[in-house]
């Protein structure tokens, strides 16, 4: 194993996070290495000369990783508020104009109540869930020209991420228990368009928060 | 010069150094190397991350191309880099008029 190769090895295990956001960097990182390898050698040095002086030029593990955790963590978070907004979308449309699957079933008057809280609260928490993502999406993107976006601000994205995903599909499904509409047609219909989407987003928002 | 007094402007130079052609990231640090005159002391490393987030930002874009018969990764200004980097330099040219007319001459 040459002396890049073991840096490589050690840049990949301080930067942790999904491989996906880690790979081109690292491809990136390996290939410069490559090339200032070659430029030394080619200037005169030994091979281990020629790596020693590359490696030192790129910076230490420790001097680097940091930069790239952010760029990891950032491209995680902004992943994650895709997926978000993605998961949104439909979401209006499954509860109030299309399936509208809250209102689906017979109301116990007992429960009439909390029921239109829940309604209130799942309409609030989507709303400003939505907006979040967006915001979120923004700002890891061409938010970047204004802002100095770190870890914390992917942090951020994946916590704003996972309580959205946990509370809809909580709120959706105690909403379908109080309408007395929880058939195995529809409780699988929820299961399908609201709770498997959103733990695909919790997913990646734990993905998110490991790079951080 | 340390990396602490480029902080700000590193974008900007490499901005201004994929202005005529797109480079990948070894030819992007050997050609701010040239244009410094070897003054630019930073880990080299540092580049990267900074060419990612400037093309997350809309001022760069990247492809994978063949490069001396290897893929590399190569930059290209994008129309907002290039908006960015006129506006940068246009500030660049007002802050040192400033400074040179506050400090002189020795």
């Amino acid at each position: 194993m040459s002396a890049v190769d073991v840096y490589l090895a050690d840049l990949r295990a301080a930067i942790p996070g999904p491989s996906w956001t880690r790979r081109d960097l690292l491809r990136e990182a390996g290939d410069h290495l490559e090339d200032a390898t070659e430029a030394y050698t080619a200037a005169g040095c030994t091979t281990a000369e020629a790596e020693a002086l590359a490696l030192r030029d790129f910076g230490s593990v420790d001097d680097i990783a940091p930069s790239f955790r952010d760029t990891v963590a950032i491209g995680a978070a902004r992943r994650t508020a895709l997926m978000l907004v993605l998961v949104m979308i439909p979401q209006a449309f499954l509860w109030d104009d299309g399936i509208d699957l809250g209102s689906s079933g017979q109301l116990a008057a007992p429960d009439a109540g909390l029921f239109n809280v829940l309604d209130t609260i799942i309409e609030y928490v989507g709303t400003i869930g939505a907006l979040g993502a967006v915001i979120a999406l923004v700002v890891t993107a061409i938010g970047q020209r204004w802002l100095p976006i770190g870890r914390r601000a992917a942090r951020l994205t994946a916590l704003w991420a996972c309580a959205v995903a946990v509370v809809i599909p909580v709120i959706g499904f105690t909403m379908l228990a109080l309408t007395g509409s929880l058939t195995p047609m529809v409780a699988l219909a929820a299961i399908a368009f609201m709770a498997t989407p959103f733990t695909v987003v919790a997913l990646s928002a734990q993905r998110t928060l490991a790079a951080c | 010069m340390k990396a602490d007094a480029l902080r700000g402007h590193l974008d900007s130079l490499i901005l201004a150094v994929v202005e005529k052609q797109p480079l990948h990231g070894y030819a992007i640090i050997e050609a701010l190397n040239a244009r410094s005159g070897g003054e630019l002391d930073l880990p080299t490393g540092t580049i990267y991350p900074a060419l990612r987030r400037l093309e997350k930002a809309g001022y760069l874009h990247s492809s994978w191309s063949e490069v001396g018969g290897r893929k590399r990764r190569t930059y290209e200004l994008s129309s907002a880099g290039r908006n960015a980097l006129s506006a940068h330099r246009q500030e660049w040219r007002t802050f040192a008029k400033v400074v040179s007319g506050v400090l002189g001459e020795a």
